[in-house]
C-alpha cells in the first residue's frame, strides 16, 4: 500500500476542479490529496482496551464506507480520481510503504527490502524482495516497475504521472541491474523524500501490460475490470455507482495480512444521506464530516470523529493581468481591509471550537518543516489600507463613498464558484468589509468546472477559490513566471518575480533539508510581501468512523492508511460472515 | 392503427434528428473544458493536446458531430471520457433500474392519484374534499430533492433500519461479497440468499423514492381526476345510470370512471419522460444506481458522450410517451380511432 504519491504532480490540487466528478455540492467530500493529520481528535481508542492488542480471534468483521462517487479505474499509470486511487493503493504493490510521523514522511520496505541513494543522492536503487508473485502467479520482478515507468513516460499513453519521470536522466531514466535490481537516474540529488514518490509508483504487471493498446490503456481491462495486483486487498466485485468490495488477501506477502474481512465502498452521493446512513448503522465510516454536525455526531454515541489535520486552503486570488490589482500596495491594501479573523470566527468556529487557522502560504501548517507558527501577517487595519489606496491615487473624490481615480470607481467583480455554502457565505462578508475602505466588490457565482476554466484562462477580476494540501514542496506550478515554452495555468493570478522564480528553481534542486527548508521560508516571506493571493485560512477535516475499529491511526498521506492495523474485538464484531 | 403508428414514428425521426443536433451544439457551447478532470499541474501541453486527440476533440465541431451522427446510425454512443466504457454499456447498466423506479412510480401516481381524486369528486366540497385539495396542493408544489431528504431523515426516527439509499441493503450486500469471495478461493459460500429475501430487500428500496417521485405528480392526477369526474358525473348517461338504480359505487366506478380517466391517461403518457428525468435529482440523493445519476455526473464532468447519449434517450422517450398516451387514449375512449 503506497500512499497518496500519485497525487504529487499536484501538489495541491484545486477544490472547485476536484469536487466536480463527485458531483458533490458540499466541494469537499471527493477532494483526493493527502493531508496532514497530528492526533484523533476524542481519544483514539476505546475505554478500556488501552493495553489490548488483537488476537488471532479478532480477525473478521466488515467495514462498510460512503463514497461519493464511483471509482474511475485501478491502474497506477492512468488512474486520476480519489476513490479508485485510494483502493488502487490497497490493492496494487509498491516498493516501499511509506508513513507520515511528526510532520516527515518515511519510507519503510515493502516489495523492496531495502533502497539507497548514491552519495551524490542523484542514484536510487530498489532492491526487491525475490519470492513475490502478481495474483495470476507471475513472479513480481524489477521489469514490471521498469515497464511501468515506461509506459508513464509514453505520450501516447497520456499518463497524469508523466511529470514524476521530468527530473530524471532523460538517456537513461532507469536501469535494470538484475530480475530484482532497479535503480533510478536522475539529473540531480533534491529532496529525497520526492525522489522516493517519483521513483515509487506502484508496479503495474508487465506480462499483461504488454499486450495492451498504449494509447487504449484507459479503457483495458486491466484498469477498469479486472486487476491485477499484489497487496493487502484484492478486488472482489465491483458494481458500477452501487458499491466496490475488496477482500482481505491472504495470499499477500509484503505486509501483514488486514485483520478486517473486507471493506464495501458504498457510493452516496448526497452527504446528508451519507449522514442519516451512518447514525442508523448502514454504513460505518464517512470520509468527510461538516463541523456543524460534529455536535449531532458525538450525541449519537456510537462514532468517533477523527481529525485529518489542515487540508483545505482559501484565498483571494487578485489577477494582476488586471490594471486594478497591478501595484502591489493595492493588493495589501485590500487584505489589510479584510477581518480574516472575523471570517475564522464567523465560519470556522463551531460550538466554541475552531477548526481553522489564519494561512500565509500555500504549504500546509502541517508540514512542520517549514511552518512558520511566528510568520509575520497583515494586520487588519482599514485605516492604513485607506491610506496605502490614498497613496495610489484612490480616493474618494465625488464623495459617492466609493474609492476613484481618474473618474473611474475601485469597482471589480469577486467570483467564487457556486455549491460550497462556506465560500458564499464568506464573499459577502468580504464585500462588507471591503466596502467599509469605499471598494466596491460586485460578487458573482460559477458552476465549478466553469469557474475553474476562467480561473486558467486568467478571466476574472479577483476569484475566491482554494487548493487542498500537497505534501511534497512545490510551488512552482502556481508561482513560477509563466514562459512561452511553460504556460503555467494554475498560476492563476499571472504573478511573475524573478527572484521568487530563482529561489523554487534552487529549492527543488536542494538535497539538504535544512537549506531546502530555509529557501521555503524565504519564499513565504517575498510572495507574502507581493500579496498575489489575500490568503485567508486553512481549515481542517475530520472524518467519522464507527467506535468498534480500534488501532486507527489517522494518517496525512490516506484516509485507509494502515488499514490493515485496523481491527474489531471479537465480541463487537457486526459481520459475522 | 399499425399505418397510424409507422407515420408517427416517421414523423418523431426528424425531430429527434433536430434535437439530437441541438443537443450536440449546446453541450459544445457550455464552458468548460472536458479534459479539466485529466489536467494536472504540471501536464506539458502537448499531453493534453494528446488526450484531445485521443478523446477526438481536436477535430473541428461540425466534423465531431457529424461523426457522431454516424456512430448513432449504427447505435454506437461512443466512450464515456471519464470512464473510458461504452455508453451504451453504462446505459444497459442504469437504465432497468430507472425503469424499475419509475414503474413502480407510476403505478403510485396513477392508484394514488386516480383514487384520491374520485375520492374528493364524490365528496365535493366537503370538509374531507378541502382537506385533500389543500394536501394535494402542498404535495404537488413539493419539490422533489426536498421532500427525499426529509423522507430519510423521518425513516432514520421512525425506522430505523428501512433503507435510504441504493438497491441493494447491507446484509445483502455482505453475504453477496461474502459468496463472491467463497467462489474466487475455489471454496463453498457459508452463507446464501433466498429469492424472497432479495425479493423483499429491493421492494423495501423501491419505496422511498418512487414515493420522493410520485407524490407530486401523484398530487397532480387526483386534481385532474377530481375536475374530470366532476364534469362526467354531470353528464345524462350518469343520471339515467342512476335512475336505472345502479348501485352509486357501481356508476362511479364503471360509468363514470371510465371517462374521467381519459384527461388523466394523456398526463401520465407525457409523466414517463418526465419520471426518467426528473429522477435526476431523487436518485443521486437515494443513491440509486439509474439514468438520473448518469446525467447528473456527465454534465459535471463534461463528459460529452455520456450527455449527448443520455439526452437523446431522453429525448427518444418523450416521444414514445407521447405516442403511448395516444394510443391507451383510444384504448379507454371509444370515439378515437386511429387509421
Amino acid at each position: 500500500m503506497t500512499p497518496r504519491f500519485r497525487v504529487l504532480p499536484a501538489l495541491l490540487l484545486p477544490v472547485a476542479l476536484l469536487m466536480a466528478p463527485a458531483c458533490s455540492d458540499k466541494g469537499e467530500e471527493a477532494t483526493p490529496g493527502p493531508a496532514a493529520a497530528s492526533k484523533p481528535a476524542p481519544s483514539g481508542r476505546g475505554s478500556g482496551d488501552e493495553v489490548r492488542r488483537p488476537h488471532w480471534e479478532d480477525r473478521g468483521d466488515s467495514l462498510v464506507v460512503a463514497v461519493s462517487a464511483d471509482a474511475d479505474g485501478f491502474l497506477p499509470i492512468v488512474n486520476q480520481q480519489a476513490t479508485g486511487g485510494a483502493i488502487m493503493d490497497l490493492i496494487m504493490p509498491s516498493m516501499t510503504d511509506s508513513a507520515f510521523e511528526d510532520g516527515h514522511l518515511k519510507a519503510l520496505p515493502s516489495v523492496a527490502e531495502r533502497f539507497e541513494f548514491s552519495a551524490d543522492k542523484k542514484h536510487l536503487t530498489y532492491y526487491m524482495r525475490k519470492d513475490l508473485a502478481w495474483t495470476d502467479g507471475e513472479p513480481i520482478t524489477a521489469h514490471d516497475m521498469a515497464f511501468t515507468y515506461e509506459l508513464v513516460r509514453d505520450p501516447v499513453v497520456a499518463s497524469p504521472r508523466r511529470p514524476f519521470t521530468d527530473n530524471m536522466d532523460p538517456e537513461e531514466p532507469w536501469t535494470v541491474l538484475d530480475d530484482y535490481t532497479i535503480r533510478f537516474n536522475f539529473r540531480f540529488g533534491y529532496n529525497t523524500e520526492t525522489m522516493l514518490a517519483h521513483a515509487g509508483l506502484n508496479l503495474c504487471p508487465k506480462h499483461l501490460l504488454i499486450h495492451e493498446d498504449r494509447a487504449k490503456l484507459r479503457s483495458s481491462p486491466l484498469h477498469i475490470r479486472k486487476p491485477v495486483g499484489h497487496g493487502p486487498f484484492v478486488l472482489t466485485s465491483w458494481k458500477r455507482n452501487q458499491e466496490i468490495v475488496i477482500s482481505r488477501n491472504s495470499r499477500c506477502k509484503v505486509k501483514p495480512v488486514p485483520y478486517l474481512k473486507r471493506v464495501i465502498f458504498k457510493i452516496i452521493p448526497e452527504y446528508e444521506t451519507q449522514l442519516t446512513e451512518l447514525e442508523t448503522g448502514k454504513i460505518d465510516m464517512m470520509e468527510t464530516i461538516q463541523e456543524k454536525d460534529f455536535k449531532k455526531v458525538r450525541a449519537w454515541g456510537h462514532i468517533k470523529l477523527y481529525k485529518r489535520g489542515y487540508r483545505f486552503l482559501d484565498y483571494i486570488a487578485w489577477n494582476e493581468q488586471k490594471p486594478l490589482f497591478k501595484d502591489r500596495r493595492v493588493r495589501r491594501a485590500l487584505t489589510m481591509a479584510i477581518d480574516i479573523k472575523k471570517l475564522i470566527r464567523t465560519l470556522l468556529t463551531f460550538d466554541g471550537k475552531t477548526f481553522g487557522i489564519q494561512a500565509y502560504s500555500t504549504f500546509t501548517p502541517e508540514l512542520k518543516d517549514y511552518y512558520d507558527p511566528s510568520f509575520e501577517l497583515l494586520p487588519y487595519d482599514p485605516e492604513k489600507a485607506r491610506a496605502l489606496l490614498a497613496e495610489v491615487g484612490w480616493e474618494d473624490h465625488d464623495g459617492d463613498g466609493v474609492l476613484d481615480k481618474d473618474g473611474k470607481p475601485f469597482a471589480f467583480t469577486l467570483v467564487t464558484n457556486t455549491g460550497n455554502p462556506r465560500r458564499a457565505e464568506a464573499v459577502v462578508l468580504i464585500e462588507r468589509d471591503l466596502e467599509k475602505i469605499g471598494v466596491k466588490a460586485n460578487l458573482d457565482y460559477r458552476e465549478a468546472v466553469t469557474f475553474f476554466d476562467e480561473l486558467r484562462n486568467k478571466n476574472y477580476e479577483a476569484a475566491l477559490s482554494g487548493w487542498s494540501a500537497g505534501l511534497f514542496p512545490d510551488p512552482s506550478d502556481i508561482w513560477m513566471s509563466e514562459t512561452k515554452e511553460k504556460p503555467r495555468p494554475f498560476n492563476f493570478t499571472a504573478y511573475s518575480n524573478p527572484e521568487v522564480d530563482a529561489i523554487i528553481e534552487k529549492g527543488l534542486r536542494e538535497p539538504d533539508p535544512e537549506k531546502e527548508a530555509a529557501l521555503w521560508r524565504r519564499l513565504h516571506r517575498i510572495i507574502y510581501d507581493d500579496q498575489p493571493y489575500t490568503f485567508l485560512y486553512w481549515k481542517t477535516v475530520h472524518f467519522g468512523l464507527h467506535k468498534r475499529f480500534r488501532d486507527v491511526k489517522p494518517n496525512v498521506l490516506s484516509v485507509f492508511y494502515r488499514i490493515r492495523d485496523w481491527w474489531v474485538p471479537k465480541a463487537e464484531h457486526k459481520v459475522k460472515f | 392503427m399499425l399505418t397510424y403508428l409507422f407515420r408517427r414514428l416517421l414523423v418523431s425521426l426528424p425531430l429527434l434528428l433536430l434535437i439530437a443536433l441541438e443537443l450536440n451544439l449546446l453541450v459544445h457551447m457550455v464552458p468548460g473544458d472536458p479534459t479539466a478532470v485529466f489536467i494536472d499541474p504540471r501536464f506539458p501541453p502537448e499531453y493534453i493536446e494528446q488526450i484531445k486527440v485521443s478523446l477526438g476533440l481536436d477535430r473541428p465541431l461540425h466534423v465531431q458531430i457529424a461523426k457522431w451522427f454516424a456512430n448513432i446510425l449504427q447505435l454506437d454512443f461512443g466512450i464515456s471520457f471519464f470512464h473510458q466504457r461504452p455508453v451504451s454499456e453504462m446505459i444497459l447498466d442504469a437504465l432497468p433500474n430507472t425503469l424499475l423506479l419509475s414503474a413502480v412510480s407510476m403505478v403510485l401516481i396513477f392508484l394514488l392519484g386516480t383514487s384520491v381524486g374520485i375520492y374528493s369528486a364524490v365528496r365535493q366540497y366537503s370538509w374531507k374534499d378541502q382537506v385533500v385539495t389543500v394536501s394535494s396542493l402542498f404535495f404537488y408544489s413539493m419539490p422533489s430533492f426536498w421532500l427525499s431528504l426529509m423522507l430519510i431523515l423521518l425513516a432514520a426516527v421512525v425506522a430505523p433500519h428501512w433503507p435510504s439509499s441504493g438497491m441493494v441493503g447491507e446484509t445483502i450486500m455482505l453475504k453477496e461479497a461474502a459468496i463472491a469471495e467463497a467462489l474466487q478461493m475455489g471454496e463453498a459460500p457459508e452463507v446464501t440468499i433466498g429469492f424472497f429475501e432479495r425479493l423483499f430487500d429491493l421492494l423495501q428500496h423501491l419505496l422511498l423514492p418512487a414515493i420522493a417521485l410520485g407524490v407530486a405528480p401523484a398530487a397532480g392526477v387526483a386534481r385532474y381526476t377530481r375536475s374530470a369526474m366532476l364534469e362526467v358525473v354531470r353528464q345524462d348517461y350518469i343520471r339515467t345510470a342512476r335512475a336505472k338504480g345502479v348501485p352509486g359505487r357501481r356508476v362511479i366506478v364503471k360509468h363514470a370512471l371510465r371517462n374521467a380517466l381519459i384527461p388523466v391517461i394523456t398526463l401520465l403518457g407525457l409523466y414517463l419522460p418526465f419520471l426518467i428525468s426528473g429522477a435526476v435529482l431523487v436518485e443521486t440523493i437515494f443513491a440509486w444506481p439509474g439514468m438520473g445519476r448518469l446525467i447528473v455526473e456527465g454534465v459535471f464532468q463534461r463528459d460529452y458522450p455520456v450527455i449527448l447519449g443520455t439526452g437523446l434517450l431522453l429525448a427518444v422517450m418523450v416521444v414514445i410517451g407521447n405516442l403511448v398516451a395516444d394510443i391507451l387514449y383510444s384504448a379507454v375512449d371509444p370515439r378515437i380511432r386511429y387509421g
